[in-house]
């Protein structure tokens, strides 16, 4: 991993599109500023992980037996609705 | 009758990377569909139409499909994006929860789907879904 030092307001340019902006830093939380083209996707990655942690959730739940029981029940109360 | 019918994701689903191929069936009686993985079977999940018990939700997404969704979906101008969201059901169906926090988008014109997370903070991964004044009805009704 490339690290380097950067004071308030000062940038840093990642090939032609993107660059980042350290805005402020207060404490332990620094304000990062992003410039980038529209078809790039920005994300915190601790969302990504929490989505996918979700997923796999969601997935267990159907997994088992007695969750069949629950779809019925769910299906029966959205019929009812 | 069931619509049946196979989706691509083409960046997979987070925590299902390796699964690109999900089949597709939506019910007709209640707002429900499920997605099961072609690659394993007994992987699949429930999703419901966010729009039934989130009434501005579609409006409030719309602005966050960006051009970087928009290519892996390969919509044109006026394809319609169908809206899907995954339930994490509980054994006390009024502790099931939707995940708004990251809407399945699919293109069904092309069977390409894709799991937008959304960079909104008021949307969360684990939001109850019936309201707590639907939960009191409920309760009541079992009481009384």
């Amino acid at each position: 991993m490339l690290v380097l030092s950067r004071k308030t307001n000062e940038k840093i340019k990642i090939g032609e599109d993107i660059e980042i902006t350290i805005v402020s830093v207060s404490g332990e939380v620094v304000r990062v500023g992003i410039e980038a083209p529209k078809e790039v996707k920005i994300l915190r990655s601790e969302v990504y992980e929490e989505i996918s942690r979700q997923n796999k959730a969601a997935a267990e739940t159907i997994d088992l037996k007695q969750g069949l029981g629950a779809i019925e029940a769910l299906r029966a109360k959205m019929i009812k609705e | 009758m069931e619509e049946k019918n196979i989706i691509i994701f083409p960046q997979g689903i987070p925590g299902f990377e390796k699964y690109r191929h999900w089949n597709f069936v939506i019910e007709e009686e209640a707002p429900l569909g499920q997605l099961v993985s072609v690659e394993n079977e007994y992987i699949g999940l429930v999703l419901t139409r966010p729009e039934i018990y989130f009434a501005d939700y579609l409006t409030e997404i719309e602005k966050e499909i960006g051009l970087d969704t928009q290519e892996i979906l390969e919509t044109k101008e006026n394809t319609e994006l169908n809206v899907w969201n995954i339930l994490c059901i509980a054994e006390d169906i009024m502790e099931t929860t939707i995940n708004l926090k990251a809407p399945l988008l699919i293109n069904s014109e092309k069977s390409i789907g894709y799991q937008l997370i959304l960079n909104q903070e008021k949307y969360e991964s684990k939001q109850l879904l019936f309201s707590h004044q639907n939960m009191k009805e409920n309760r009541e009704g079992v009481t009384g």
